[in-house]
């Protein structure tokens, strides 16, 4: 499996051209059926409104679903966080045993 | 088809130059000898302290500690004088793995390295590790491991108890850990593979004796653990392909103990450190007046007024304080030998952005001696079960390339590896 990373700027261009892509398709299709740009304007300015509540209810929902999502054992570590008392008298006891504590 | 290099990195955690050296030309290690024969075989410095978790810090990330930000198997909290436990989320310099894109990677048991966070093929982590939820990923390889009867490190109280028992699970560790790396060894595509062999070390503090002594009980034990190692390191040498890289090293080395020294007796007796006479062996019980304190191995702080909540030393006083000390460390004789080897200022040996959190002296020791940061102790020094002592200048490196030695120069430390490794990387 090969692994890169994307950068910020590849992924804003991205993100842009899509945008303008999704517009003009929607836009075409718009004008095929009304030939109208006044109502092509209307729809595109609706449908992207609806889009961004819609787009967040479908977030929302997918977000309670757990199906498909693997859980690894420290996705709730907490880096800033202290270890456990428990866990740092396990390593208390491994470190005396080697001699490095008293 | 061009197959694609790899870098395979087998690490002996403890194992002197000197000993590899010995093995190896008594045939004991004869895989090794003939590695040593082709290769570029060097003693190596460890860092500064030779303790694991800051050897293989730098090992794997080129850094020194100000860099990496691991001083040690403990730090201090400045805000309550609590120990702390520096582990892999402390580590602020990314592994080399992690830096190699698209490369997957094993690997297996460096010191230092829980938990493991999730990376581009397998990591099981080495001392000091928890637990085998939070030591391995991906966590698939968990109930295959439980199968191999796999373990993160040998159970060390059992050599306080009797010596076989000890034994017995330092064997079983080894041969876990052999049938992990084997079975990892199949894993798909991978580009570098790291296996550390800790069960070195604990032999080495239980059991040096053994090694120096012939006519000692665990002397054959002490070689037909070498011996065994060694089969590995030869199977492995097999398994390469031409092109690999293979590199076997130590983090640091040993030699024997004779005394257990302890610093903060030797503070308190100074008077720098001021404790209650009943302490229950805990820091945050030092009271005001305290000048200075150790941790473990050789590391001394001063306490700063501003830093600490007893602090004692203003800061206009703080090198004159560091000198003070310096002159009593370097002028200790026990028994008519000096104590310290070497006093080191912080800014001597780190630089980087951690300087800051860095201990304000540490200090090497002299043969026999093994410094210890007790603080209930009521003995300038000790003798108990451990006969082997870490030793910073006689760590070892062997890499199978020549041109490794214009790389490395003629006395390589711990922090030249990943410049090996990035050598081999960019040719």
């Amino acid at each position: 499996m090969a692994l890169a990373i994307e950068t910020h700027k590849r992924a804003l261009l991205k993100s842009i051209s899509w945008r303008i892509f999704a517009l003009t398709i929607l836009g075409i299709i718009s004008w095929i059926v009304t030939h109208s740009w006044i109502k092509v304007g209307l729809i595109t300015i609706i449908y992207n409104l609806v889009q961004i509540f819609f787009f967040y209810l479908h977030e929302r929902i997918w977000h309670k679903i757990k199906w498909g999502r693997i859980k690894h054992p420290l996705s709730e570590f907490d880096l800033n966080r202290e270890l456990r008392e428990e866990d740092k008298k396990i390593i208390e006891e491994q470190l005396k045993v080697l001699g490095y504590l008293d | 088809l061009k197959r694609a290099f790899r870098t395979i990195i087998i690490g002996l955690d403890g194992v002197p130059f000197s000993l590899i050296k010995e093995l190896s030309e008594k045939q004991v290690m004869s895989s090794t000898r003939n590695l040593i024969k082709k290769g570029v075989f060097k003693q190596m410095d460890s860092s500064i302290p030779e303790v694991s978790s800051v050897a293989w810090s730098s090992i794997i990330t080129g850094k020194n500690p100000g860099e990496h930000g691991i001083f040690g198997f403990t730090d201090i909290s400045e805000r309550t004088y609590q120990l702390s436990f520096p582990n892999f989320y402390h580590l602020k310099v990314p592994p080399f793995w992690e830096k190699r894109v698209g490369q997957r990677s094993i690997i297996i048991n460096i010191p230092g390295t829980f938990p493991v966070r999730p990376l581009n093929g397998v990591h099981i982590s080495g001392f000091v590790s928890l637990d085998l939820e939070r030591s391995v990923y991906p966590p698939s390889l968990i109930s295959k491991l439980t199968k191999l009867n796999y373990q993160v490190d040998v159970d060390s109280s059992k050599a306080h108890k009797s010596m076989d028992l000890f034994l017995n699970d330092l064997d079983k560790t080894l041969k876990a850990r052999i049938d992990a790396y084997r079975l990892l060894w199949k894993e798909p595509d991978w580009q570098n593979f790291v296996l550390v062999f800790t069960g070195t070390d604990r032999l080495s503090h239980f059991l040096w004796e053994a090694y120096e002594n012939e006519n000692h009980l665990y002397h054959s034990y002490f070689l037909d653990y070498f011996q065994r190692l060694d089969k590995i390191i030869g199977e492995i040498a097999e398994r390469i392909f031409e092109h690999d890289q293979l590199i076997l090293l130590s983090d640091h080395g040993f030699e024997l103990l004779e005394k257990e020294i302890h610093l903060n007796f030797f503070l308190k007796e100074l008077g720098f450190l001021k404790i209650k006479p009943e302490t229950k062996g805990d820091l945050t019980e030092i009271e005001f007046g305290t000048k200075a304190f150790a941790l473990d191995p050789g590391r001394i702080y001063i306490n700063l007024k501003d830093r600490y909540p007893k602090g004692s030393v203003k800061k206009r006083d703080y090198h004159k304080v560091r000198e003070e000390l310096i002159k009593a460390f370097s002028e200790w004789e026990l028994e008519g030998k000096k104590v310290v080897k070497k006093v080191f200022k912080k800014e001597e040996i780190y630089q980087g952005p951690f300087l800051n959190q860095a201990p304000d002296l540490v200090l090497i020791s002299n043969k026999g001696f093994d410094f210890k940061a007790k603080i209930k102790i009521k003995e300038l020094w000790t003798k108990g079960i451990f006969t082997g002592k870490h030793t910073q200048d006689n760590a070892f490196l062997l890499t199978q390339r020549r041109v490794d030695e214009d790389i490395i120069g003629p006395k390589p430390s711990v922090f030249d590896i990943c410049k090996i490794i990035e050598a081999k990387n960019s040719n």
